[in-house]
């Protein structure tokens, strides 16, 4: 109701004429119910969860599952224009798609309300949206409001009788990163520290799932045309790395990083590092693996293989680029939301996702037929991230530099006219 | 040997450590007192590199800590004031993060960590959430990442805030181990008791200011008084304590 109160209050006196009361009420009712809709079977889904499932399960499952939602949420926000503008497309063909999307079935519901297409197949979505509502409302009152409210605070908040720990293969994968990939024992310790924080932290989680569905949306716009496909990888990996890159700045439990500071025996460079490491063994490599099926059953296995080698170089390179002056073990540092300039910030992001993915898949096809300049890209790509990864760790004054501190905007600016 | 050698730190103006001067010798354990306010943990900080100082000067072995924090630091062992901990990391991991960042090989970290898990009679809990955790067992937690490394320089913040008497107990008897083995420790309590128990040295510091500094025996002789809270009490108590907790519950009373 918040959220869509001045939709409803500005729309019907917009489009009414001299229907006003009538469009008001249908518009209200159709919008209410949409939104009923949805809180009522993220309700239902929680009430189902938490009655059939033990409550050891349901901790693992309903973090996955919040996550999962805030990400489809958002997907779902940015294609809302999209199926807002294809609509009447869908209609003439009879897409499936329609009796899929509850979104539309609501659409149907407005046209039940107040008839304006005369549409019966619209007509007949207003139905569906009816008997989802009913059926979500029904789910709701048998599993969530008699058993969530008994359950939820004795197995969210009790701590688990006898935690095991991780398991033998949580510890075999473990000992297996420590050995091939994280030498040196500082590397170990933030690794670790940033998949725990990520994994364990709602903020963040939360934070990146709000990436990762704007990422889908991006992904699922993409869908449909050769150049789309070839885009796809290349603004998927820029949400990724721009999305760690946001997310690391924010700090998690701030004043607890005096055991960070405390600690700080060793020069910066094997803490730059880790988390360089953790970047692209724990996100790019994961999402080029998710996208190897598709670009395997779309391109020959050759192109795909470049696609994908191609894909992974410029993300590590992009990484390199953007992780330039990050100077911190990922949420350890203050953070002062305030002094970022949201303007560039929006200019970059429309550039990465506009400019960066459609230059860098034009360059990929023109490379394709040109084997010494694939050879060429992919040494330039490995120098230029190797010398960025120097640069980025070397010791200005010779002593450990990592930032504890943000350098907030100043209250008061001087102009330094007073000779010092 | 620690030396602090005229501390002094401002904020906004004021002397919150006002060319504070003493020495900790290794085998020995010095303790800092002090009422709320008056500087302890300021001071410790500045040892532990956690704010800077205004003026003044750290040494160890006679080395400017300045000139290589880093070598300070694998030598120091910290427990601050405030049990903040990582609450999602389990005992278990919060342990080996420290282990880790303190660049001890992995195996070696896992073993004295569960090793001090047991001692500390946390073995049942190390898989749980530090937010699970009590006050005292976030203590116990801090004390073992403060001695995972085998640090020369201990600086000891309040450690038993919390703690239960059995764990107290446990800890004296600690810290009187560790003296024994050479280490130099820096010990900050309120708990007056045990400090003229354990320590060789004592340091009293009121308003930023250094108002005593030597045994506990030779500070009885010197005040003529038969205990430390005596002592306390005559170099940082300007009211009258009896009266004013009289006035404390005829306030309370009155209707």
């Amino acid at each position: 109701m918040d959220v869509n109160f001045f939709g409803m209050l500005f729309w019907p006196s917009i489009d009414a004429g001299p229907h006003l009361i009538n469009l008001f009420v249908s518009h209200v009712t159709a919008v209410l119910a949409a939104g009923l809709f949805a809180a009522l079977s993220i309700a239902a889904l929680q009430g189902v969860l938490i009655t059939i499932l033990p409550a050891k399960a349901y901790r693992r499952v309903s973090v996955t599952i919040q996550t999962a939602l805030m990400g489809v949420l958002v997907m779902l926000l940015f294609l809302s224009p999209l199926m807002g503008f294809s609509i009447e497309r869908l209609i003439k063909n009879h897409n499936p798609s329609l009796y899929w999307f509850p979104g539309f079935w609501f659409v149907g519901l407005y046209e039940r309300l107040r008839p304006a297409t005369h549409n019966p197949l619209l007509a007949g979505l207003g139905i569906s949206a009816i008997r989802a509502l009913g059926c979500a409302a029904g789910v709701c009152a048998a599993t969530y409001l008699p058993f969530y409210r008994r359950h939820a605070r004795k197995m969210l908040e009790a701590p688990e009788p006898s935690p095991s720990g991780p398991g033998p293969l949580r510890k075999r994968i473990a000992g297996i990163l420590d050995c091939l990939l994280l030498p040196h024992p500082i590397e170990s310790a933030v690794f670790r520290f940033i998949g725990q924080t990520i994994t364990r932290s709602v903020k963040h989680r939360l934070f990146l799932a709000t990436y990762g569905g704007f990422g889908a949306a991006v992904a699922v716009m993409s869908l449909g045309s050769e150049s789309g496909l070839l885009r796809l990888p290349l603004t998927l990996s820029f949400v990724l790395v721009s999305g760690l890159r946001a997310a690391f700045n924010f700090p998690s439990e701030l004043r607890a990083n005096w055991a960070f500071q405390v600690s700080e025996t060793s020069h910066a460079r094997p803490y730059l590092l880790a988390t360089r490491k953790w970047i692209v063994v724990c996100s790019i490599l994961p999402l080029f693996a998710l996208l190897a099926p598709m670009e395997f059953a779309c391109f020959p296995w050759t192109a795909a293989l470049f696609h994908l080698a191609f894909g992974i170089a410029l993300s590590v390179l992009l990484m390199e680029i953007l992780f330039l002056g990050f100077r911190k073990v990922p949420f350890t540092c203050s953070h002062f939301p305030g002094k970022v300039n949201l303007v560039a910030l929006g200019v970059v992001y429309v550039l990465g996702f506009t400019v960066y993915s459609s230059t860098m898949a034009g360059f990929e096809s023109w490379m394709t037929g040109t084997p010494s300049a694939t050879a060429l890209f992919f040494a330039a790509a490995a120098s230029v991230s190797l010398l960025l990864n120097r640069w980025q760790a070397r010791e200005p004054d010779g002593a450990a530099t990592l930032d504890y501190e943000d350098r907030g905007d100043p209250v008061v600016r001087t102009l330094d006219l007073t000779p010092q | 040997m620690l030396e602090i050698q005229r501390l002094t730190k401002y904020y906004r103006n004021t002397p919150v450590v006002n060319d504070v001067s003493f020495t900790v010798r290794p085998g020995e354990v010095t303790g800092y007192l002090g009422p709320n306010g008056s500087g302890k943990s300021t001071t410790v900080k500045i040892i532990a590199g956690l704010i800077e100082a205004t003026t003044g000067k750290v040494l160890l072995d006679g080395r400017d800590i300045r000139e290589d924090p880093m070598g300070f630091r694998r030598r120091l062992g910290y427990v601050p004031e405030e049990a903040i901990l990582y609450s999602y990391l389990t005992g278990l991991e919060y342990l080996q993060l420290i282990g880790r960042l303190r660049s001890l090989p992995p195996q070696e970290v896992d073993r004295k960590a569960n090793e001090l898990l047991d001692l500390f009679s946390l073995e049942s809990y190390r898989h749980a959430p530090i937010s699970t955790y009590s006050k005292g067992m976030k203590q116990r937690v801090l004390i073992s990442a403060a001695l995972l490394h085998n640090p020369d320089v201990l600086i000891l913040d309040e450690p038993l805030s919390g703690i239960d008497v059995t764990s107290a107990q446990l800890f004296k008897h600690l810290l009187a181990e560790l003296a024994s083995k050479g280490k130099t420790i820096l010990y900050i309590s309120h708990v007056l008791e045990v400090v003229e128990r354990v320590c060789a040295q004592v340091i009293i510091i009121y308003k930023g200011r250094i108002m005593a500094a030597d045994s506990v025996e030779r500070l009885r002789g010197l005040m003529n008084v038969p205990s430390l809270e005596g002592i306390f009490a005559q170099l940082v108590e300007e009211r009258d304590l009896e009266s004013l907790a009289r006035n404390i519950v005829r306030t309370i009373q009155t209707g």
